[in-house]
Parts: structure tokens; C-alpha cells; sequence
């Protein structure tokens, strides 16, 4: 069920965000050149690491733990998704031990990204106006659409992690049985798929705005 | 009315009520009318020709167990069970089981055989061994049938010597027979005698055998008046205890339908030799009879005597009903038990079989050798109860089956001598090597003869070079043993090398099943995820008979799909689990804080909005 519910879902995913570049106008070209902006955002939160002073210490640190956050994210669902789509089995081998290494560190490094991040993150009255708009078919800046979907995407992010942990840490104990494990196994895939479909979206999001922001302003943001 | 149609009326009658009769003995023994009490089994007796035996016969013949049964049995469709049909084309060879094993001690030979064609065993006929011989050897241990009756292996050489000696046919006795004074040794001994028509009756409890028809000249005849040619060789004779029948000539065979395990345990034994349990008296049996079950509880059959092997995978329906995962996992028939497996991630499930964990003795740092009763002739008068008799077996070796699982295995190194031409190879007879290699070894005083005639690797070079010389155009001689190939480089020297047919052969086994309490993963992970865990990282001994090599050790991982480095890489991992643990369990509270916080700081918004501004 889990591999089936996967492809279709990584599938739609794809198609959508597909659809939507092509709806911002991001294809050929211009797709490299998105690219192109998102390695040099990358490569600049990197690079301010060096210039990390007691006054810009946590601004620095929040990027760099999104950066470490994702990157791990991006081990873990390789690892994780491509047994079950590809061969339909359990994880095993060379990539389940990558995957418990790598598991841990990210559950720690989302942590602490939460603490970074919950309170810039938390819902305004501007996102609530925007539901609203929403809710009355209204017209909504895209931008406060974005703003929105991304704070949106964060919380359920961490709301998914709780439950995909959970369940790894149950199924470490000897409290389930077999059939217990089996549903253990269940929800951590299912919550693994929700995490990164939301994961997906925030960063897409956060992409496309910065894209957005770069084309308008001229400058990397 | 004239002679001929009276004998036309009289011919038609009889063909009528033999037709009737054959309908009717059929429903008999082969269909069930639901009366689950055992039929007693008053029987008169019938001798290979189908004729009645009556006490007081001369010469008194042996009873055959087939014709006798066959008057209410279907004898044809028994016959194609999987004791009898391990020669028949049509049935496919299943899941490699346990092959016969040929040994000679002076060709430093022992050699997996077996009419199945499991991959890594050899037909009887590549090292010479007839038919007739093979059920000559090997017939000790089974219950008759397959090419012990079948004419097509019939080799015309050996003609005259089954016209002797008699087929082989199936003893239903061996197994259904409840008799305490059954004596499946004498049956045994009765085949290794080539007494083939006898061996049957002969174990029976009611008869007493004496002679041997392999003493017998190729000239004699049962029926006849030709006596043997040695004065002192007995021709096979039997003699029934005439108080077994009654007056209506009747004989009383305690036959049971649910086969008792001792039945199944003269052929199915085996013997590990575990310094942790010397005796018999310590060592536990299969937790299932234990229990009070027996053999055929599980390894059940129907009319076609296809009896359930009950591993996974072997077909689908009532066998696998009747694996560990269809009894325990699925229907509870018998009560099984259904395991919890507290704690066992559900991968273990996809990579292991049950009896992984579950069968055989607890693995320890290197492999155990292990005798069973096919192999090694137990429970025969005059069995070699040494512990390090050939051949040599070893077990539990944790290897990777065909489809992938892990199961413990049995091993046994081939050693055999052969002619390669290109990368194939042409056995040679160990009867042709036997006596050059004996004359070389004894000759040599100094040495010691343990059970493996031990060879330095001058004795090899001088074994290959005496067969470059016997007949040098008829492909290069090789040695093939303690899992390499062994080829000349020069004259004295020789060159080894990997070759596929000096891998050993591995067949899973299922049995002793050892209770949850003593099931591998008991202790927790470290049983198998340890840095040195036998599981992975035991070793596999390799028996050989080398002088250099004699402990050549070959680790677990060998057999298994993954790498060493890969295993003991994920071992290792294990060192730092519980510090991954705490670490995921501080990050989960940190995470499940910070949202149910932010939850409630949002409720406490709601709240606030709701009220309309009021304080």
C-alpha cells in the first residue's frame, strides 16, 4: 500500500510543481537560471558561516541548520523512499544503515530548527485576512499566498516529524509484536511521505519567493 | 457345453470380479468413511508375485510389503511420493534437501550424490555407482521404491544380480509399521546384504532372515536347486513365527496412519557434535515433540504420499498452511502459538527464515560437525560412533537461500578426483584412485592416519602426475577439495585455485526447533549485531584432508548476500544505538514542546479573538 500510495503521490507532487514553474514562467533558460540562484543561496548561507559575529549569530545559525536540516531530510528520503518504490521491501543493507545514522541527526537538527524558526514562523493576523480572502473566494496577493503555504508547510513539517519519530522510537523497544511492527512501519512511511511532501512545498515556496524577490529586485536575497 | 466356452464364461467372470474386486479393495484402504479409529490391518500375506502366503509354505518366500498392500491400496499412486520419486523426471527437485553421500576413505572421497539434480550434488552415475550398487549403499536408509524398483535404471550389467538379489520395493512397514519389535536396522542390514526382496520381511518382527544373496553366484535362483559356489556363503533364507498366524492364515501387522517419530527418526536422525552438550541425555529434542506432537503432525500427506516439507515457498494452500508462518503466524491450527517478536523490526521477517533463529544449536565461533543417519549409517549395527567419522559435515551455517532468506545450512565439502577438460569436469572412480593413494600412505610409516587420509601436497602432485601418465589425452587430472581445485604447475608442485565445483554443498534444515526462551535475538540485538556474532561472523570449517589446511576456517558472510565489511560496518553500528536512542527521544520531547506550545499559544489567541477585546 505504502509503495503504491509513494509513487502516486511523489508522481503528483512532481506534476504539480512542474505545472506551477511553468506557470511562473520557469522553464528552459530560465529554469537553469533558478537553479543557478538556488546553489548560490545555498552556497552564500554557507559561506556565512565565516562571518558569524555575536550580533548576526542566530540569523546565521537558523540558515545553517536549514541547510543541514535539509540536506539531511534529503539523505533520509532517498534512502527511505527508494527501497520501497523501487523494490517494494523493507529498508535493508548499506541504506538502512545510512538511514539510522543520518535518522537521529536530523530528528536533532529539526529540533533545534524548530526553536529557531517557531516564532518567525507563527500565523499574523495579515495570514489570518489571507484565509479569510481565501474562504470568501477573494482575490489574494500571491505573495501573501506564499507566506501563508510556507508557515503552513513549517508547522506540519514538525507536526509530521512527531509522529514518523514516534513510532521509530516504539519500534525500538520490545513493546509491538510483529503485526505491531508492521504498523509502526506503516506510520513512519506514511508519516515520512506527508513530511515530505510538506517539506517539498516549504522549500519550493521559499525557492520560488527568493527567485521571485531576485528577478524583481535584480540582487540575490 | 464344450471345454472352450466354459473356459470363455469362466475367463470373463474372473476378469469381471477382478474389476469389481479392484473397485471395491480401493474404497477399502483409500477413501476415508469419516471412522477416525485406526482399521486393524488382519491381513493374509502376498510375496512379490502377488501369490497368497499361506504357513507351512516351501520354500518359505518373503512377503512383500508392496503386493500385500496393494490388495486395498493404490500402490502406483503411493509409489510417486517424495521418499520413492527422487529418480522421476517429473517431479521438480523442490528446495535442496539432504543428498546421499558417498565416501571413500582411500580416495580421500566424499562426494554429495543425488537423482534430484540439486545444484552442487552428482548423479550416482558420474562416479560409476549402478543403480543396483546405489541401493546397495544407500538403501540402508530409505524406504525402498524409486530406483530400487524402477527397470528403467536398470543397468544390463546388473541384470542377473537383481534377478538375486530382488527389487527393492516400498516397505510401508519402514514407516507405518508400530510394532515395537519393527527392526528398521535389520532392514538395513538386509539391503547392504543384497537380500533386496527380503530386507521388507525381514524387519517385520515376525521373521527371521539369514543368508546373503550378494554371496550368491549369478547362476541362483530362490526357487531353484543351485547352491553357492563358496562353501561357506548362506543363501538368503527367511522363516516366519508361525504363532503370528491364524487359523485363517492371517497376520496381525500393527500398522499406524500417524507415524510415530521414531519411524521418521532412523532415517531423519542427526548427531551434533557440541562440546557444550556431550551427551545425549543433555541435549533438549524438537520443542514440537516436546510438546507431544510427532513428525507427521506438520510433515503431513495425502494419498500421494507427497508429504509436506513445510518450507516457505513450497507451494501454496495446505503446505503452506503447515510451515512455522502458516501454523504460528496464520491459522493457530494445533494450538500453535502465535509470537509476539517484541521489539524485532519487521525486516528481520523479509530476510530471515524462522528457522534462522529458531533451529539447529546455538551457533558458536566456528561451525560443529554434525552426524546424521543418512549420512553417517546411525542406529546400523557397527556404525563408526566416532565424532569426527567422514563424512564430515558442518552446521549451523547461516547462508543465504534462493530466495534470499537466511536459513541455517548444512555443509559438506566435496573431495574428489577428476579429469577437467576446458572448465568442466568428468569424475573418476574412486575405486580406480583408492588403492594407488592407499599403497602411497601406507607405505609411509611415519605418518598418521586420522579419518581423513592425510595428504601434503607432494602426495597430490604424485597422485595427479600417476594419473597424467594413465591416460594423459583424457583431460587434465585435478583434485577437488577443502574448496579449492587442485591442478599440477610442474611435475612436484601443485597450483590451487577457486572453482565452483569445490564450493561446498548446502542444504537447510529445520530441525531441532529450540523454544523462544533459547531462540537466537533472546539476549537482544548483540546476538547477531555483535562485532564477532557467530551469525555473521563465525566461521565455516572447512574439512579437509590436507596436512597444511586441515583447519581452514571460511567466514559466515561467505554464504551471504552482503559483503563482511558491510555487516560488521552495521554492527558497529549497534555500539552507538543506545546514544541514537537518547539522542531521537530528546529530540522528539524538544519537537513535541515546541508544537504543543505553539497549539496552545494559538488556542490562547483564539480565545483572546473570540472575546471581542474584553479583558
Amino acid at each position: 500500500m505504502l509503495r503504491i500510495l509513494s509513487i502516486l503521490a511523489l508522481l503528483a507532487l512532481l506534476i504539480l510543481l512542474v505545472l506551477d514553474m511553468r506557470k511562473e514562467g520557469l522553464k528552459g533558460t530560465s529554469f537553469r537560471g533558478w537553479v543557478r540562484t538556488q546553489w548560490d543561496s545555498v552556497h552564500s548561507l554557507w559561506e556565512s558561516r565565516r562571518s558569524i559575529t555575536r550580533g548576526n549569530a542566530l540569523g546565521v545559525l537558523r540558515g545553517l541548520f536549514y541547510l543541514l536540516t535539509l540536506g539531511l531530510f534529503l539523505i533520509l528520503a532517498v534512502t527511505g523512499f527508494l527501497p520501497v518504490v523501487m523494490f517494494g521491501g523493507h529498508l535493508s543493507g548499506v541504506l538502512l544503515l545510512v538511514h539510522v545514522t543520518a535518522a537521529p541527526l536530523f530528528a536533532l537538527s529539526l529540533a533545534f530548527l524548530s526553536l529557531l524558526w517557531a516564532h518567525r514562523q507563527r500565523f499574523t493576523v495579515e495570514n489570518w485576512g489571507t484565509v479569510k480572502h481565501l474562504a470568501a473566494r477573494g482575490k489574494v496577493r500571491r505573495d501573501s499566498l506564499i507566506d501563508l503555504v510556507r508557515k503552513l508547510c513549517f508547522w506540519l513539517v514538525l507536526f509530521f516529524a512527531l509522529p514518523l519519530i514516534l513510532s521509530i522510537i516504539l519500534g525500538v523497544f520490545p513493546l509491538f509484536g510483529t503485526d505491531g511492527q508492521d504498523n509502526l512501519v506503516l506510520l513512519h512511511g506514511l508519516s515520512a511521505l506527508l513530511l515530505t511532501i510538506t517539506a517539498v512545498v516549504h522549500t519550493y515556496t521559499l525557492t520560488t519567493h527568493s527567485q521571485r524577490r531576485h528577478s524583481y529586485h535584480g540582487e540575490h536575497t | 457345453m464344450n471345454g472352450f466356452a466354459l473356459m470363455t464364461v469362466l475367463l470373463s467372470f474372473l476378469a469381471c470380479g477382478q474389476t469389481a474386486i479392484a473397485q471395491e479393495t480401493k474404497d477399502i484402504g483409500d477413501v476415508s468413511d469419516g471412522n477416525r479409529a485406526q482399521p486393524v490391518h488382519l491381513l493374509k500375506l502376498y510375496d512379490e508375485r502377488g501369490v497368497v502366503i499361506e504357513p507351512g509354505d516351501t520354500p518359505v518366500v518373503p512377503f512383500s510389503a508392496k503386493q500385500t498392500c496393494r490388495q486395498c491400496h493404490d500402490y502406483g499412486k503411493i509409489s510417486g511420493g517424495w521418499h520413492f520419486n527422487t529418480a522421476s523426471d517429473s517431479v521438480p527437485p523442490g528446495r535442496p534437501g539432504e543428498p546421499w553421500i558417498y565416501v571413500n576413505r582411500a580416495a580421500v572421497t566424499q562426494i554429495p550424490l543425488s537423482y534430484r539434480r540439486w545444484p552442487g550434488t552428482y548423479l550416482p552415475a558420474q562416479i560409476g555407482m549402478s543403480a543396483f550398487k546405489f541401493v546397495g549403499t544407500f538403501g540402508r536408509q530409505s524406504p525402498g521404491g524409486g530406483v530400487g524398483e524402477d527397470p528403467r535404471f536398470e543397468d544390463v550389467n546388473d541384470e542377473l544380480r537383481w534377478e538375486i538379489s530382488g527389487k527393492l520395493e516400498v516397505n510401508c512397514l519402514s514407516c507405518h509399521d508400530a510394532e515395537p519389535g519393527h527392526n528398521q536396522a535389520e532392514y538395513a542390514q538386509q539391503t547392504t546384504r543384497q537380500n533386496f526382496r527380503w530386507a521388507a520381511a525381514a524387519s517385520s518382527g515376525f521373521a527371521s532372515m539369514r543368508g546373503a544373496a550378494r554371496d550368491m553366484p549369478n547362476s541362483y535362483d530362490m526357487y531353484g536347486l543351485i547352491l553357492p559356489e563358496k562353501p561357506d556363503a548362506v543363501p538368503p533364507s527367511i522363516s516366519y513365527n508361525q504363532s503370528r498366524f491364524d487359523d485363517r492364515g492371517r497376520v496381525l501387522l500393527d500398522i499406524d496412519r500417524r507415524v510415530p517419530a521414531g519411524r521418521c527418526y532412523f532415517c531423519h536422525s542427526s548427531k551434533v557434535v557440541d562440546p557444550a552438550v556431550p551427551d545425549r541425555w543433555e541435549s533438549d529434542e524438537d520443542v514440537h515433540l516436546r510438546a507431544g506432537m510427532t513428525c507427521v503432525d506438520c510433515h503431513r500427506n495425502g494419498l500421494d504420499h507427497m508429504m509436506i516439507r513445510g518450507y516457505e515457498g513450497e507451494s501454496n494452500g495446505v503446505s503452506a498452511a503447515f510451515s512455522c508462518k502458516g501454523c504460528h503466524m496464520e491459522t493457530g491450527r494445533m494450538g500453535a502459538p502465535r509470537p509476539l517478536h517484541l521489539g524485532i523490526p519487521a525486516v528481520h521477517f523479509d530476510k530471515l527464515t524462522c528457522t534462522a533463529c529458531h533451529s539447529g544449536p546455538w551457533p558458536d565461533r566456528t561451525t560443529l560437525r554434525v552426524k546424521t543417519a543418512r549420512a553417517h549409517s546411525l542406529g546400523i549395527p557397527n556404525a563408526d560412533k566416532a565424532d569426527d567419522a567422514l563424512p564430515q559435515i558442518m552446521e549451523p551455517v547461516f547462508a543465504a537461500q534462493a530466495d534470499g532468506k537466511i536459513a541455517p545450512h548444512r555443509a559438506v565439502w566435496p573431495s574428489f578426483w577428476a579429469r577437467m577438460t576446458g572448465d568442466s569436469l568428468r569424475l573418476i572412480q574412486p575405486e580406480v584412485i583408492g588403492p594407488f593413494i592407499s599403497d602411497m600412505i601406507i607405505t609411509d610409516t611415519t605418518r598418521v592416519i586420522g579419518r581423513w587420509l592425510t595428504l601434503t601436497d607432494k602426495d597430490i602432485a604424485r597422485v595427479l602426475t600417476f594419473l597424467q601418465h594413465q591416460d594423459s589425452a583424457a583431460g587434465k587430472p585435478v583434485f577437488i577439495s577443502g574448496g579449492k581445485l587442485h591442478e599440477l604447475s610442474s611435475d612436484t608442485t601443485i597450483m590451487r585455485r577457486d572453482h565452483r565445483a569445490a564450493e561446498p554443498y548446502l542444504w537447510p534444515f529445520a530441525h531441532d526447533v529450540r523454544p523462544k526462551s533459547r531462540s537466537l535475538g533472546v539476549r537482544g540485538c548483540s546476538d547477531c549485531h555483535d562485532t564477532d556474532a557467530p551469525f555473521y561472523f563465525g566461521n565455516v570449517a572447512v574439512a579437509s584432508p590436507f596436512v597444511a589446511e586441515s583447519d581452514t576456517l571460511v567466514r559466515m558472510t561467505a554464504y551471504q548476500e552482503g559483503s563482511a565489511a558491510s555487516a560488521w560496518t552495521f554492527a558497529m553500528s549497534f555500539l552507538f544505538r543506545p546514544w541514537l536512542k537518547v539522542l531521537i527521544i530528546v529530540s522528539f520531547v524538544i519537537l513535541a514542546a515546541v508544537v504543543i506550545l505553539s497549539l496552545f499559544q494559538g488556542l490562547s489567541r483564539l480565545i483572546r479573538a473570540l472575546s471581542g477585546g474584553e479583558e
